[in-house]
């Protein structure tokens, strides 16, 4: 089944990189949305079909950790898994993020396959 | 350098091995560039970026590059068959440095819960601080982690 994916981070081109390796990896997408941080992310999720968010935490006006509590306050939107991608791979950071309901955690640097591993783990579940 | 009781128990040794390893695990598996091994730092990188962290510890990350291994780095990053412009250089430099801090403090504090600044340019690599350098396939990285109360 394809994805409607959207990937939240504060750096382009860590935006443009993390698109551009998914869409080589062969993980099926049936849309690819972008936004800068958690708020423009509510904002698309608000409007538009998203089956996965993957997102960065630390971003500037509204943070991963932020967006992951409004999505879980949403009846609708915490129902729309979660994977954290980020640099932090301190244990405390892993479970607060998992605490707060991310179903998944990727770790930067990544390999690209452990990206789509990850994104497709996650998806399987959801289903 | 010495063991200060700004490095928070931690080892000199330890600290540089860290930043190395990072380097080497950052560089190749997200920037596509080898590694040749460590080498004497550089007097005047010419690209230059910090990052403040706060949090379980306070401090201070700088990183600072050749223009040959900006260009490289930049390139391979954001998929690009030419030469990246100033622009996409500064996002991926910025990327870069976020990653290695976080990738670094990670390593060296499990239990941490760390709060990185944005990236900012620097004018000049600070004093102090635990320094190493890699040379790459093309041009020298050097890497720099302060940690303690930055004045």
């Amino acid at each position: 089944m394809s994805t409607h994916l959207l990937v939240v981070d504060d750096s382009p081109a860590m935006r443009k990189m993390i698109t551009r390796v998914i869409e080589m990896s062969g993980f099926e997408l049936a849309s690819l949305d972008q936004a800068s941080d958690g708020a423009e992310a509510l904002g698309i999720l608000r409007q538009k079909q998203v089956d996965l968010v993957l997102t960065d935490i630390n971003m500037p006006r509204m943070t991963g950790e932020e967006l992951l509590r409004e999505m879980s306050g949403d009846g609708v939107l915490k129902k729309i898994p979660v994977v954290v991608i980020s640099t932090d791979a301190t244990d405390a950071r892993m479970h607060q993020m998992m605490e707060l309901g991310a179903r998944g955690y990727v770790v930067k640097p990544f390999q690209p396959a452990s990206l789509r591993n990850e994104l497709e783990r996650v998806m399987e579940i959801a289903q | 350098m010495t063991l200060t009781e700004t490095d928070y128990g931690l080892d000199a040794a330890e600290i540089r091995n860290t930043l190395t390893e990072c380097s080497v695990e950052v560089l190749e598996s997200m920037f596509y560039c080898g590694v040749l091994g460590p080498t004497e730092e550089l007097d005047h990188p010419y690209h230059r970026y910090a990052i403040s962290i706060t949090g379980s510890w306070e401090g201070e990350f700088a990183m600072g590059m050749t223009e040959e291994a900006a260009a490289m780095l930049a390139a391979n990053f954001a998929g690009l068959d030419g030469e990246a412009d100033a622009d996409q250089m500064a996002e991926v430099l910025s990327e870069l440095s976020n990653i290695l801090c976080g990738a670094a403090l990670s390593r060296l504090n499990r239990n941490g819960i760390f709060h990185l600044s944005s990236p900012y340019a620097l004018a000049l690599m600070p004093e102090g601080g635990h320094r190493i350098a890699v040379e790459l396939e093309e041009g020298v990285l050097q890497a720099t982690l302060r940690l303690g109360p930055v004045a």
